[in-house]
């Protein structure tokens, strides 16, 4: 069981360096060819900051360990791993959140992808209206009066 | 006012992100929200137009007239991913109802999920689809003489009249299909599936009035969820089965009187080597092990247990870790959350009409969790149920607790301090988790 575990170096972009088990860097798909393609001992990041980084690594380790120890998908470890999901992204501004998918979607991380974007629809679900939304997510509105009663015309039956 | 989604140097971050991320955004809103968006900004306008999920609650509003063909015109995706469509079941957008489905089905959608009280005949014949999932909402819902879902994966009927020949009907028209889900269905008698060469997972769940099927012959499938009603179904053949989950849902007045045929069923799963069992399904056991009814041995290897820790689950679960002479790994799941648990009193009733309710129908080792209810459990109740199962069972490898009740923080906390004594004498690796902490060793 004990196997001596093949480790890897991930370098983010302000040059912070993280020390992961092979196992969780074949999270990322992007990071399993980059590994299999060129078997350098470190792998520099460019696009990724190491605050980011950081994040991604502890999502990754935690979804390897979980899938590695309940084995055969027992749904309670699904329960278990849903729950730290949402511990997960509970605390985490949307500033993060953004970077974070930016991340997920250069290191092609599906379901860390997925988590993060749909926060964001969790927080725009539970906004009361477009201005609310606006506000929240930080969105500057560029329509002129004429232009924003046009596209509530449009879609008139959406905003009911 | 400080924006949060802003980053420090005030440009507008979720803007920036390609249209594909917003979209995989506005997939998982109801589309009546995801639309709204357009109002945002001048990036926004266009975004929801190429939203590959769709999901429309046409009870509490929807696009009729222009504005549906409108929608239909603007809308790019020509490979949709999901469609979801929750009819209002007394039929106000009953013309609209088929209109999405065509819809949806000329843009190759590939998951359809709909409630809804009919659906039309050409729906049962598409090649795009992987997955349905159709709640027919108590009503008739009938399958038409013709069905050809040529790519179908999943299908699951909830809330259905079936008879017998829509089943096989459905089989014969879906080549492919790997897992079937029937939910509440009525009607159903014999469940044959032995014409379903590609099917491996099947989930059906029961109740006292939704009772089908009444058999289950499935030669083929390798997987199996069963939630029973108190009656139980009939497993006829079930042979290539190398996993399997059972309970009973509980519900109505009846008294659990049919304990001793869920042992029977208990036979059918004998040769399975992974099996999962819940509450309700344990204290039938244990009725039936005070009652002495000879219980089958088993050659599961890997049991998982979900359950309460209570005297009433312990006849039945002492007899059957007696009778698994191959048992490897252990893993009691302990929650709080079961939701259709069969009330005590009514077990006691039960006992008391069979006069064995006695001290000496049960054991002392039963005894020790008597009135244990979940807000009161303690660290010692969890490692005195975990000495009992090393007891009883001499080749077990590993056993794996997990805590999902209440302040399972802090006894998981308690448990791991007791580990090294309680595996003092055997060789079993114990796993305690709790679902504020990772799995540890």
């Amino acid at each position: 069981m004990e196997n001596e575990k093949k480790m890897i170096t991930l370098k983010s972009s302000d040059d912070v360096t993280f020390e992961v088990e092979e196992a969780v860097v074949l999270e990322s798909q992007f990071l399993s060819h980059l590994v299999q393609d060129c078997p350098a001992p470190e792998h520099k990041i460019k696009e990724v900051t190491g605050k980011i980084l950081s994040k991604v690594v502890e999502y990754c380790e935690k979804h390897v360990v979980v899938v590695v120890d309940g084995g055969d998908s027992s749904s309670s470890s699904g329960d278990d791993l849903k729950k730290w999901d949402d511990k997960f992204i509970k605390e985490m501004d949307l500033s993060t959140v953004y970077d974070l998918i930016a991340a997920a979607n250069y290191l092609n991380i599906q379901a860390l992808l997925d988590l993060m974007c749909q926060r964001v629809a969790d927080v725009i679900t539970a906004c009361k209206d477009h201005k609310e939304i606006r506000e929240t997510l930080g969105i500057v509105s560029d329509y002129t009066a004429e232009e924003e009663a046009e596209v509530l015309k449009e879609n008139e039956w959406a905003f009911d | 006012m400080a924006e949060e989604g802003r980053n420090g140097d005030g440009v507008d971050s979720i803007s920036l992100l390609p249209d594909v991320i917003l979209q995989t955004i506005l997939s998982s809103l109801e589309t009546d929200i995801a639309i709204r968006t357009s109002i945002l900004s001048k990036r926004w306008r266009y975004v929801w137009f190429g939203t590959p999920s769709l999901h429309l609650k046409l009870y509490k509003h929807g696009p009729e007239g222009d504005s549906f063909i409108k929608f239909i015109e603007r809308y790019t995706v020509r490979k949709m991913l999901n469609f979801e469509l929750w009819a209002n079941v007394r039929d106000k957008n009953s013309p609209y109802v088929n209109r999405w489905i065509e819809f949806a089905m000329s843009r190759n959608v590939e998951n359809m999920s709909l409630i809804v009280s009919k659906v039309p005949d050409f729906f049962y014949i598409n090649n795009s689809i992987r997955q349905i999932s159709v709640d027919g909402s108590y009503s008739g819902l009938k399958i038409p003489s013709y069905v050809s879902w040529t790519s179908l994966k999943m299908l699951s009927l909830n809330y259905f009249t079936l008879y017998d020949k829509c089943i096989d009907k459905i089989i014969s028209g879906c080549p492919v299909l790997e897992s079937l889900s029937l939910s509440f269905c009525n009607e159903l008698m014999v469940l044959d599936l032995s014409k379903a060469l590609s099917l491996r997972t099947l989930e059906i769940y029961r109740n006292t009035w939704f009772p089908g099927p009444k058999q289950i012959v499935a030669p083929l499938i390798r997987h199996l969820r069963l939630t029973n009603s108190q009656i139980p179904c009939t497993l006829v053949d079930v042979s290539s089965l190398n996993k399997a989950r059972v309970d009973i849902c509980f519900s109505g007045p009846a008294d659990p009187e049919d304990d001793f045929l869920q042992v029977q069923m208990l036979e059918k799963l004998q040769n399975i080597e992974k099996l999962t069992f819940g509450e309700n399904f344990l204290k039938i056991l244990s009725l039936a092990e005070l009652r002495c009814v000879p219980f089958p041995s088993l050659k599961v290897k890997n049991l998982t247990l979900v359950t309460m820790i209570s005297q009433y689950v312990i006849p039945g679960i002492v007899r059957m870790l007696q009778n698994s002479p191959e048992l490897k790994k252990l893993t009691i799941i302990h929650t709080s959350e079961y939701y259709s648990a069969l009330p005590e009193r009514r077990i006691d009733t039960y006992l008391d009409l069979k006069s064995l309710n006695s001290d000496q129908c049960w054991s002392v080792k039963a005894r020790v969790f008597e009135n244990i209810r979940d807000c009161d459990i303690e660290s010692k109740h969890v490692a005195l149920f975990m000495e009992l199962m090393f007891k009883n069972t001499k080749t077990l490898e590993k056993m794996v607790v997990w805590l999902e009740s209440y302040d399972h923080g802090r006894i998981s906390e308690e448990l791991l301090e007791m580990v090294p004594v309680l595996s003092e004498n055997n060789n079993v690796t114990i796993v305690i988790s709790s679902s504020e902490s990772n799995l540890r060793d």
